[in-house]
């Protein structure tokens, strides 16, 4: 279903993020891409939802070399796949309603036929009685608990879930990895970006593992060939690392941009 | 439909924008509208004096139609009249008493004069020509012919308000020309508001935008609201523009209304308005397509 043949990303600025990436994922596949802050898990991502373009490689989805679609027909890419953004990306002027429907209004789907999709995600991700909520009236885990619900609105065929458990204590962390494995149980591919052990053993799925942007393995099972075993202080000084390093690639990816 | 709801929302959340961008059109419109139909009125007088005669040679009292032929056919010949037409002195008197009105003084039935009479009146022939260029050679034909009466001063009796329509021919197209310009300077000005104002929103809703084209909307979906915002500013300016323009044409009725009788009917007509109207809603149509896909043409081409 997807296939990432040699490719690899340099930005502008001539880091080279991704190298040689070779991966296929079969339709209704879990898989995992984990590894530390800055070893290009987001760019995977990115590249695979076209929001950015290979130097060099091509990435094949549903037998369709995504590297040469034009502008034009990048919407209608997207409309085949969800992603659940690391840092949300609600509107924060509508309410949680008007945010999940934002996918099912862009499809131009009828009131009615939105009215009870978005009912049944709001009772799917357990937030029912927030619907006219405003993003700012709600916690980090109900938010990206929205941004899922939006994500898989339109009923993708292929969700991106880049670190959606981030911000978020254990409870919330392992309530948003149920999720995934149920979404993932209706049939819809499911590709997550963690580095979170905890939701990687909790998710127990093919664990591929970047590194200096290589694929360093690409395991069946919930092993990640780095899995950090530290102690809560260690953990939280490569906490304030990984927040530099993500900002740092973040900037990259706005210079690319 | 929902892209309304959401332009209406757009422009709930920025009222003084709004309104800042209907009052520049709404100026606009107003001064157009006054301006197209200051130019359709003053058209309406050139023509009205353009197909009024506009040689009338004065002719001897034994003159007869079967007299005149001869200089009527030259007349025709130079095919540069419009009409050549013999107004007898009964008809003078028909046109002169049609003029005056009832009024007793005129027609001299109160006087110590005795009343107006046909005989009183010169016949005469009353030339159009094609254009007031050809007046000089028409008028060199006229003064040439013996059964063209004298006046008092001794020259040929003919009349041409050639220096009336020239001026008033000028006076047309230097008011067609300066409204043109400031209509051209105001549209541009319109354009530039609404283009900036919509340049602002789209500005400040980057984050709302690239989100939606993360989530996969197509550039229609993301661009419509602003668009059919920038089409609602002018409609509404339009509207107003036309209302304002409408109502100060009603109370400059009573001051222009006799002084253009005969020539234009004051005030317009509701259905004349309501054409002028359907004309201000299509330029509207076409200023707050052209605005609003300037202003969201750049945002588009991102991907």
């Amino acid at each position: 279903m997807i296939t990432l043949d040699q490719v690899t990303k340099t930005f502008l600025t001539g880091d080279t993020v991704l190298e040689d990436v070779n991966l296929d994922i079969k339709p209704g596949e879990f898989v995992v891409v984990t590894g530390p802050s800055g070893s290009g898990k987001t760019t995977l991502l990115r590249l695979i939802y076209k929001d950015l373009d290979p130097t060099k490689g091509t990435i094949t989805i549903n037998g369709q070399d995504i590297t040469k679609l034009s502008k034009k027909a990048i919407p209608q890419l997207r409309r085949h796949i969800g992603y659940a953004f690391q840092d949300f990306k609600i509107i924060p002027d509508r309410t949680v309603w008007e945010n999940i429907s934002l996918t099912l209004d862009i499809l131009r789907i009828g009131d009615k036929a939105i009215n009870d999709r978005v009912k049944h995600l709001l009772d799917l991700v357990g937030l029912p009685t927030k619907a006219h909520l405003f993003p700012g009236q709600l916690s980090g885990g109900e938010l990206q608990r929205v941004s899922i619900a939006r994500a898989i609105a339109h009923e993708p065929d292929i969700l991106l879930a880049d670190e959606p458990t981030g911000n978020l204590d254990q409870e919330a962390t392992y309530k948003i990895a149920e999720l995934l494995k149920q979404i993932n149980s209706f049939g819809t591919t499911v590709i997550l970006a963690t580095h979170d052990p905890g939701v990687i053993k909790k998710i127990n799925a093919r664990c591929i593992t970047l590194e200096n942007g290589k694929i360093k393995n690409g395991s069946s099972n919930n092993q990640p060939s780095v899995s950090p075993k530290k102690d809560d202080k260690q953990k939280h000084t490569d906490k304030s690392t990984e927040n530099k390093k993500d900002s740092q690639e973040k900037s990259k990816l706005k210079q690319d941009k | 439909m929902k892209v309304i709801k959401t332009t209406l929302r757009q422009i709930r959340r920025t009222p003084y924008q709004a309104i800042s961008a209907i009052a520049v059109l709404t100026v606009t419109f107003f001064v157009g509208t006054i301006f197209a139909l200051v130019a359709f009125g003053s058209q309406v007088i050139l023509k009205h004096f353009e197909t009024r005669p506009q040689v009338i040679a004065y002719l001897k009292d034994e003159v007869t139609p079967e007299i005149l032929n001869p200089l009527k056919n030259q007349l025709e010949s130079t095919n540069k009249t419009e009409e050549v037409r013999f107004v007898s002195k009964s008809e003078a008197l028909a046109i002169y008493k049609e003029s005056v009105g009832d009024d007793p003084l005129l027609l001299g039935t109160i006087t110590d004069l005795s009343a107006v009479t046909a005989d009183i009146l010169p016949a005469s022939l009353e030339i159009s020509v094609t254009n007031p260029e050809y007046f000089p050679e028409i008028v060199e034909i006229l003064k040439n012919s013996d059964l063209v009466d004298t006046n008092s001063r001794g020259e040929k009796d003919i009349d041409f308000p050639q220096d009336v329509v020239s001026e008033l021919t000028a006076w047309t197209k230097g008011l067609r020309l300066g409204g043109l310009t400031l209509i051209i300077a105001l549209l541009f000005s319109s354009i530039l508001t609404i283009t900036i104002i919509i340049s602002m929103k789209i500005g400040h809703r980057r984050f709302e935008i690239s989100t939606l084209k993360l989530l996969g909307a197509n550039n229609s979906y993301v661009a419509t609201p602003y668009i059919l915002e920038s089409i609602l500013y002018s409609f509404t300016g339009a509207l107003f523009g036309w209302l304002f323009s409408y109502i100060a044409f009603l109370y400059a009725t009573p001051f222009l209304a006799p002084r253009l009788a005969g020539i234009i009917t004051l005030p317009p007509s509701p259905l004349f308005m309501f054409e002028v109207l359907i004309g201000a809603l299509l330029t509207a149509l076409l200023l707050g397509l052209f605005s609003g896909s300037l202003a969201v043409g750049r945002f588009l081409s991102r991907r």
